[in-house]
Order: structure tokens, then sequence, then C-alpha cells
């Protein structure tokens, strides 16, 4: 089996990992962004269908990233979007380039794994909103699409915004995948937390140690807003 | 003439129960009809299914020349298709719109600003506009819920337990008001309601509900002073509902003239006028002879029409200046020796006659 981490770089002490704040922003940015598009249609879904085994089904299998090692997850993406495999290779003819060690790659791996940190908290959310206000504005004769836009969405709000800033948090902080499907270049797929596997790799402990202090800053910073959210669930 | 209802439906649910309805408007025009029955008689099933909420398996619901259901052609209108304003128990108030916003959430257009204002005026609702529902109370949001609900000039007013929500003084104040606003709106409407006094202060035709069937339906009046069986005589609770007219008040005691007798009841809050005068059978005292030293008030003469037996219970209907419904023991009707044709004096305290404002 070929190696997924390529050897080191030489080693060139520096203090902050410009290019990997900016790979880590790009993909944290544009997963939670996705997510947001294609969660909160999936959420609303679980929330309202009656069928209650495809309903399980779906939602066990949008958790299973908080379960399964980030590396589980990383191997099989790794392994169908390769040239080797159907999918890869269809992947390869229709974009130009293959998946692996690629940011897009990075980017399909996170948006996975962050599935259920988006979809969970948009559909407590939506279920949490009382069934007879949407009834009332069906009786008022406002459509469901439309009744989904001025009753649900607006008092869902403190739960869109958790989902929205744990998908952002979680993918700032990702490692495993990451490293798994993008392996780790410069500029590309080297991520904050890659980085500082790098430094510590290489025994630069002042940079491990400068990322780190900035990803617990970060982390601390995040719950601390999500959690002064979820006290404001309450309706006012 | 105002669009009628004919409905004729049941709903099955998965756990065995059925609610088997039949309504009809045997008189047009904005009649307000209520659903009577204790919980889980099916009376909000029904209101469900009426408002396209809930979906029955058999029958068929027309209004006027529209069919909203019609389980045989496959015809089932959504709630959005069948113009009829909902009152939910609780409300429902959108609690992120203001007042204003959520009176005009189902209307558009430029008549919009207009009608909410309207409607705060007709609804006694000045300067409440800005503000949010959790910041008016609990009998202003019942308005609000109302307003909301008739700003669309709906067909049909669907209003499920009105009143329920409210504290018991609040509610004696709104129940008035709410039959002058249902009849200001010449809209017909649908009551659903489990209180005697509220259904006999808000309708003018009564359906009585029992285990998902309908036991009787007519006009209020004939419904409860004229049960059709012993199961709708229990569920309605009260024997005597007759129409009569307040003469006057004078410290807080109204004097009523029913049929050919004058009855004293407590005032709470009825004024000179027409009344309907409710009193329960188990309210009424019988005895033989004239009673010399008693605390009731009214002391009536009267003959005993009718005896009907019922378990430890004897109900028992009387004439005297209106008909009279009294519920008493079987030994007490044994120790009386009571029978039909026999002259007793029936007692009733001034605090068991319930006035109902029309």
């Amino acid at each position: 089996m070929h190696r997924l981490v390529r050897p080191f770089p030489p080693v060139k002490l520096h203090v902050m990992d410009w290019d990997a704040l900016v790979v880590t922003l790009k993909l944290a940015s544009a997963t939670t962004l996705i997510l947001f598009v294609i969660g909160v249609p999936v959420a609303y879904w679980i929330s309202i269908t009656p069928r209650r085994w495809i309903r399980t089904l779906v939602e066990a299998s949008i958790a299973l990233p908080i379960l399964l090692p980030p590396t589980v997850l990383g191997f099989y993406l790794l392994y169908a979007s390769g040239p080797r495999s159907p999918l890869g290779a269809m992947i390869l003819k229709l974009t130009g380039h293959a998946l692996p060690f690629s940011f897009s790659g990075i980017l399909l791996g996170s948006v996975i794994y962050n599935l259920p940190f988006a979809i969970r908290p948009f559909s407590a959310g939506f279920s949490a909103v009382d069934r007879r206000l949407i009834e009332a504005s069906w009786c008022l004769g406002v459509s469901p699409i439309l009744t989904f836009a001025r009753i649900t969405l607006p008092l869902s709000q403190a739960a869109i915004l958790t989902g929205i800033v744990l998908t952002f948090a979680h993918t700032v902080g990702e490692f495993g995948v990451v490293l798994m499907i993008g392996g780790d270049i410069a500029g590309h797929t080297r991520t904050l937390s890659v980085s500082i596997f790098d430094s510590v790799q290489a025994m630069d402990y002042a940079a491990a140690g400068q990322t780190s202090i900035i990803l617990v800053g970060f982390a601390f910073v995040t719950l601390f807003i999500t959690y002064s959210l979820q006290r404001r669930v309450l309706p006012r | 003439m105002t669009d009628a209802l004919v409905a004729a439906f049941e709903r099955r649910y998965p756990s065995g129960a059925i609610v088997r309805a039949t309504l009809t408007q045997a008189v047009p025009g904005p009649r307000i009809t209520v659903l009577f029955g204790p919980s889980g008689s099916g009376k909000t099933t029904i209101l469900r299914c009426l408002a396209g909420l809930d979906a029955p398996q058999a029958g068929s619901i027309r209004f006027g020349s529209h069919t909203w259901f019609d389980a045989t052609r496959h015809i089932n209108l959504r709630p959005q298709q069948r113009g009829v304003g909902f009152l939910f128990q609780d409300y429902a108030l959108f609690p992120h719109l203001t007042v204003a916003q959520n009176i005009g959430y189902g209307l558009h257009g430029a008549a919009r600003v207009k009608r909410i204002e309207e409607l705060l005026q007709i609804l006694d609702l000045p300067e409440m506009g800005s503000r949010y529902p959790n910041e008016i109370s609990a009998g202003q949001q019942q308005r609000v819920a109302l307003a909301r609900a008739i700003a669309p000039r709906p067909g049909l007013l669907l209003l499920d337990e009105p009143l329920s929500a409210l504290d018991a003084r609040t509610r004696e104040t709104l129940r008035r008001e709410l039959r002058q606003l249902l009849t200001q709106f010449q809209t017909p409407a649908v009551v659903v309601t489990h209180d005697p006094i509220e259904a006999v202060a808000l309708a003018d035709d009564a359906v009585i509900l029992d285990q998902g069937r309908v036991l009787q339906s007519g006009t209020v009046q004939d419904v409860f002073s004229r049960p059709a069986d012993p199961t709708v005589a229990h569920i309605v609770g009260i024997e005597t509902v007759e129409p009569g007219e307040v003469i006057s008040v004078a410290e807080g005691l109204a004097i009523v003239r029913v049929g050919k007798s004058e009855l004293l009841a407590v005032a709470s809050g009825s004024s000179p006028g027409p009344v309907y005068v409710c009193i329960r059978g188990e309210d009424v005292i019988l005895e033989r002879g004239h009673p010399e030293h008693t605390s009731a008030r009214n002391q009536l003469p009267a003959r005993i029409l009718w005896l009907a037996p019922e378990g430890p219970l004897v109900r028992v209907g009387l004439e005297c200046g209106f008909s009279l419904t009294a519920l008493i023991t079987r030994p007490a009707s044994l120790q009386l020796a009571l029978t039909p044709g026999q002259n007793v004096t029936a007692l009733i305290k001034a605090p068991s006659i319930h006035l109902v404002g029309r």
C-alpha cells in the first residue's frame, strides 16, 4: 500500500503557518455554506416525514460520523474516489482532476463528516416549532413552502445558527479526514490541525504551540456562542 | 342566503377509535353551531376534518356549491383551498410577529393595512398593533386570534374551545362579547366546547357528541331542555334551558320572568333584556305542601308531569309556569310518594339559576 502522508519537506522554522489558516478558513466556510444549502431541506424532511422507519434510517446514517473514526471515513472516500475505482474514474473524466489530494477532495470529506453537526441541530429546531402555528398558517391560505419561510425558519433561527457555528468550528478542528484524503500539501490541503501535526513531527514545538493555542481559543469562543444561542431558543 | 355546510364522514384511527360525524345546517343563514361533548368525544377531530387538517376515510364534506372532501371521488381540498378561519384552543399566535402582523398574516395587497386597522378597531385593540403576543393579556390574545382568523373574510369560522384558555372572570365577559362579534361578522361558525353554559351562550344550534357519535342535534334550547335519551341528558348536565327576560336588577340580584313565573337569580353581569335561564336538575328541591322556613328564594307551586327512573335517581318533569326538570334520588321519590298529576313545591336557590345573556 502506498503511503498516504508524503515525506516531510525540509524543516523551516516558522512561527505561524498563514497558508494553513487561509486553507482552513476557506474549507470551513465552503463546508458550512454547502451544509446549510443541503442541510435545511434534509432536516425539514426529517422533521415532518410521517415514515418513521425511513426517517430513523436517514438519521442514523447522518449521525454515523459521530461514532466512526475519521480515518475510516477518509479511507472509504479515498478508496471510492481514487482513479482505480469506477466512481473515481468518472470524476476524473468529468472534471479533469482526481479528488484525492485536492481541495475538492477534502471539501467533500469535510461535508460528509460534518453532516450530523449541521442537520441534527437544524431538524431539532424545526421539530420544536409548534405544529399548530404551521397549521394556523395553512388555514390562513399560505402555502407549505411560504409557511416554512415565514414561520418555521424564523422560529428556528437559534437552532440554525447553532448548526452553522458547530459545523464551522468542527471543520476548523478536523484532522483525520483531511489528512487521509488531502495529504499535506501546503496552500492546498494543509489545514491548521495538519500544520500542528507537521510542526510536531519536525520538533518545531514553538510553532505547534502557537497554532494550538489559537485553536483552543477558537473552540472556546465557539462553544460560548453556541451555549448563549441555545439560551435564546426559548420563545421571546 | 349564506352557504350551508353539509358533512357526513368517518375518521378511523389506528387505535380502533372511530369518529362519525353528520352535520347539516337546518336553517339557512349565518348560524352558530356548537359541537358539545365530553373530552375524547371527537369534537376536535370533526373540526380538523372540516378545516382540512385531518382527512376522513369515508364520506363527504360540502360547503355551499363546493365539495371540500369526497372519499369516493378522491377529492380532498387542502386547508389553503377551503377558505376557513380556524381559531385554535390556545390561539397559536405567531410569537415572532406583532399583533398587526399576526392579523395581516393571511392578507395581501393594498387593502391589507386598512383591514388590519378596521379589525383592531372592531375588536377593541387600540394601540396594540405594534406589541408582541406575549406582551398582551390572554383576553387580548384571544381577540387577536379571532381577528387573524376573520381577516381574510372566510366563508366558515371554526373555533376550538375558544374560551377555555381564559380565567373564569375573563371567560364570562368574553362569552357575551364573542356571541356579539360572531353575529356581527355574519359568518357561519362551528364552535367546539365542553362547557354547557358556553354552548348555550354562543350557539343557535347544538350537536351532542359522545364517543365519536352524534347523539342528538337541533336548536340549542331543544337539545338542552329536551334531551333525546338519558345519555344526552347526562352529557349536557343542564336539564332546564328556558328563554326568559330580566325585568330588573338591584343589588346584584335579578328578577327574571320565565313563562308565567318570576324567579330571583344572581345577576352576575346581566342587564335587563332577553336571557336563557339554565337550571341543573340536581339544584331543584321538591317538597310536599308549603315550606315555612327556608333560605331558598324561589318557591314555585308545581305539578308533576312525568317521572323517569334512572338507576338510583329519578328525573321529574314539572310544570311551574314553565317546564322544569328535577333530579332526585329514588328513596326521596318513594318517601314523598310522587305520582304524575300531584302538586308539589319546587325550591331553587337564587345562585343555582344561571342567566346566559343573548
